[in-house]
């Protein structure tokens, strides 16, 4: 309903309400009209008026039926009228009515807002509200709307604002022909767009200042626009762009997957689809870019133009690229586990070192790579995690590792947090310590050979000049003797020491030619020749003939000696000091009998062994009878060297010597492995 | 007494016995068992052992420490003469209660000095020797 009456009045100045008329003017007036008319007078008998009188009573009756259809009809038009106006008011579209002299003849609430005046818009002329910058354009906007009357006609101007300032505004004015006695009228929608521009330049703000490269091409995929930081990325003016086929900026590889993206994009109203892809440059260069892909569809649903956000990530892709590769050939194994200890990487070093593919690994608990043992001792590294926020297994640790087969080796681990695009992430960089292990094994075992040699040596170096020393103090002692003597002038006395100094020098003298040929043992041992043991014990069997066949002694030689890689001096050496000894110290048995065999022991492998019923050693001298210059019976020939070379020989040759016995009178079995 | 394998050096030292201790007389046994049975058997203990560690079979530390085990020939004093300076015998020897260590001189006269020192040494002690011996034990610069 209207507002005020004034408003009322404003908006139906020519109503004409025949309802105000009263019966009695209206009579009045009938009277009148059949008065002026020349009517004859009517005449009639009384059966004539009566019927009359009826006509009358049912015209009558007619005319208070048609008069209350009427005001039926009128209450209708007034409410049709009502809803009209409130429309007409309401609408939030500025609205007036004008005159052709721009006269406004109605305005509703929205249009007297926009034009700042809540009375006195009506009378006046909408021509002193628009920018003088537009005065022009808006009277010849009237003037076409005039000549052509029910086409829309739409101009966009200036108007002024009540402060005097332009504002932009968007006009759409029909022209109605005259009716119901006024001339014709324009109706005008005016639209306000100094939103729409404020949008438009904060848009085309951004649009050139961000740092973001922003291109938009149309729906057939040509370059529209681009802004400065694309042209840049892709080193072309904004002009040259706008002539190329977006596709045509793709890097050849990429040219499907961005088209796929382009068209999926367009698919789908109000979302984007990013992807990574490479774009060419002017110079030819690929520049790796992330590519946010969105469309602006129309009221109807069409797509009017597509947007790309594009993001350099070259130098992201190179340092990445970079990292990679760093990764990919490593020597160690890196992997990486997110918060749930699910492997998500697991590079070439890993797939080597544990025997998985990537593939399959990838997705599973890093407690697959651990035994049972391990995977507790993390499990509770985790947990201490959680409680003090130290990553497990950070600083490195030597733990055991499963591989895909089941079987475990020594790895040292380190394991570092970092935070992934705000997801906590570890990397564990695994070190296979097998090598390392057998390299300590081996390092190990040969300081301890060192060790053992050295020893060794310093034994030989205490024994040695013990037993150089001993024929030395013989010497002197009887030298001292000798002056004594000679100064007594007792002859025969002299004459005896004498003879104790020579015995003892050529004691000395054949010490030091066993020494020797022991030293050269290590240096002469030749073990390129492949060699026949039973040739050999045969050979030095025809040496020893006399001493056998004086001593009465059998030697019985095994068939299945073998042949071994060797010296074949130096092992006739070792098979001459064995049957030597062997001849010696069975030479008081009634059947003396010497054995030459081979038997094979499960640890040591062949055993080659010689054999005798004679005295025997006793237990506590298995060692001792090895030791240089050491003699279990003094009063036996000899230096105490023999069996020093025999295992100085086997043991040039890669294999041990050792005598087995029950003791005395047990006999003797003196044994050696060869390699 | 002296228990010595080698018969040249035993004479030379008997040589030298009879110059500087008079009177006394010298037994000389060659090996590790006839030195125990000796000792055993005696009716006169030996008032010192002379012992070579060298010899064949029992050899002489193993003489030295069946003697200290015996409580009743413990009190006999013992010095071991050899020409071995093998450190492990050195502490060996003192180990099993030697009362003596002494490297055989290459020199005559020294041997000579030496054993005349060592003989007057025990020789003239009336008492029996300590059983414990660490305070004669030297510095042990042998180590």
């Amino acid at each position: 309903m209207p507002s005020s009456d004034s408003t009322h009045c404003d908006i139906y100045p020519d109503m004409t309400r025949s309802s105000h008329l009263s019966t009695n003017a209206l009579r009045r007036r009938a009277e009148q009209l059949l008065n002026d008319s020349s009517r004859p007078q009517r005449t009639g008998t009384e059966q004539d008026v009566r019927r009359v009188l009826h006509e009358l009573d049912v015209h009558d009756v007619e005319l208070a039926l048609q008069n209350e259809e009427l005001q039926r009809s009128r209450n209708a038009l007034e409410e049709a009228h009502d809803r009209y106006q409130s429309l007409f008011e309401l609408a939030p579209v500025p609205y007036l009515t004008l005159e052709a002299d721009s006269t406004v003849v109605e305005a509703n609430a929205a249009a007297r807002e926009l034009m700042a005046r809540t009375a006195g818009l009506v009378g006046a002329t909408l021509a002193t509200f628009v920018d003088e910058s537009s005065v022009d354009a808006f009277w010849r906007h009237i003037a076409k709307a005039c000549d052509q009357w029910g086409a829309r006609h739409v101009r966009e101007l200036s108007f002024l604002s009540a402060h005097g300032h332009g504002f932009p505004v968007r006009l759409a004015t029909v022209c109605t022909p005259p009716s119901g006695g006024h001339p014709q009228r324009l109706r005008m929608a005016i639209t306000d767009l100094t939103a729409l521009r404020e949008t438009q330049a904060l848009y085309w703000s951004v649009f050139d200042s961000t740092g973001a490269c922003i291109l938009e091409f149309s729906p057939d995929f040509r370059v529209l626009r681009a802004n400065a930081a694309a042209c840049r990325l892709l080193c072309r003016a904004e002009r040259e762009l706008r002539q190329m086929a977006f596709i045509e900026l793709a890097h050849p590889d990429d040219v499907a997957a961005f088209h796929g993206a382009l068209l999926s994009a367009r698919g789908r109203a109000a979302e984007h689809t990013s992807l990574e892809l490479r774009l060419v440059t002017s110079a030819g260069d690929a520049a790796w870019v992330h590519a946010s892909v969105s469309w602006l569809f129309d009221a109807r649903g069409e797509p009017m133009r597509g947007v790309v956000v594009l993001q350099d990530v070259t130098e992201a892709k190179r340092a990445q690229a970079e990292l990679q590769a760093i990764v990919d050939t490593a020597a160690d194994a890196v992997i990486t586990v997110d918060g749930r200890r699910i492997i998500t990487s697991f590079n070439p070093a890993a797939v080597e070192m544990f025997g998985y593919a990537a593939a399959e690994v990838i997705g599973r608990d890093v407690c697959s790579l651990m035994p049972a043992e391990t995977a507790q001792a993390f499990d509770a590294a985790v947990e201490e995690f959680r409680r003090s926020g130290a990553p497990p297994l950070s600083g490195g640790h030597e733990v055991v590792a499963e591989r895909r087969d089941g079987s475990v080796f020594p790895v040292h681990v380190s394991v570092a947090d970092l935070q992934v695009a705000g997801t906590r992430k570890f990397t564990g960089i695994v070190r296979d310590l097998t090598e390392r292990r057998r390299a300590d094994e081996v390092r190990e075992a040969l300081l301890r050979d060192l060790a053992n040699k050295n020893a060794e040596l310093t034994r030989f170096v205490y024994t040695v000049s013990h037993d150089l020393k001993s024929p030395l103090i013989t010497m002197k002692g009887f030298a001292g003797m000798l002056r004594q003597d000679l100064r007594d002038e007792n002859v025969e006395r002299a004459l005896h020491d004498v003879g104790r100094i020579e015995a003892s020098a050529d004691h000395m003298s054949s010490l030091l030619d066993s020494l020797l040929a022991l030293s050269r043992v290590g240096r002469t041992v030749e073990l390129a020749e492949n060699v026949s043991l039973r040739e050999i014990v045969e050979n030095v069997c025809e040496q020893l003939h006399a001493w056998k066949t004086e001593t009465g002694a059998e030697i019985i030689i095994a068939d299945d000696l073998p042949s071994v890689r060797g010296d074949r001096v130096r092992l006739g050496e070792v098979f001459q000091n064995l049957l030597e000894n062997a001849l010696k110290f069975t030479r008081m048995r009634e059947a003396p009998l010497i054995e030459v065999g081979v038997r094979r022991d499960g640890a040591r492998g062949t055993v080659v062994f010689v054999r005798d019923n004679g005295i025997g050693v006793e237990p506590r001298h298995f060692e001792r009878v090895f030791s240089l210059f050491s003699q279990l019976d003094p009063d036996e020939p000899g230096t105490g060297v023999g069996l020093a070379l025999v295992q100085r020989i086997i043991e040039t040759h890669g294999g041990e010597v050792w005598v087995e016995s029950s003791g005395a009178d047990g006999g003797a079995c003196f044994c050696f492995t060869v390699a | 007494m002296l228990v010595e394998d080698d018969s040249s050096h035993a004479e030379i030292i008997q040589h030298c016995l009879r110059e500087r201790c008079g009177g006394e007389s010298v037994v000389w046994v060659n090996t590790g068992e006839a030195a125990l049975a000796y000792v055993r058997d005696a009716r006169v203990r030996p008032r010192l052992v002379l012992l070579d560690v060298g010899l064949p079979r029992l050899d002489g530390l193993e003489v030295l420490a069946r003697l200290k085990a015996n409580s009743e020939h413990r009190p006999i004093p013992v010095v071991v003469l050899t020409s071995s300076m093998l450190p492990s015998d050195v502490s060996r020897a003192y180990e099993l209660g030697t009362n003596g260590y002494v490297v055989k001189p290459t020199s005559f006269a020294e041997f000579q000095g030496t054993l005349g020192d060592l003989v007057s040494f025990w020789l003239r002690r009336n008492t029996p020797a300590p059983t414990h011996f660490d305070a004669l034990r030297p510095a042990r610069s042998t180590g």
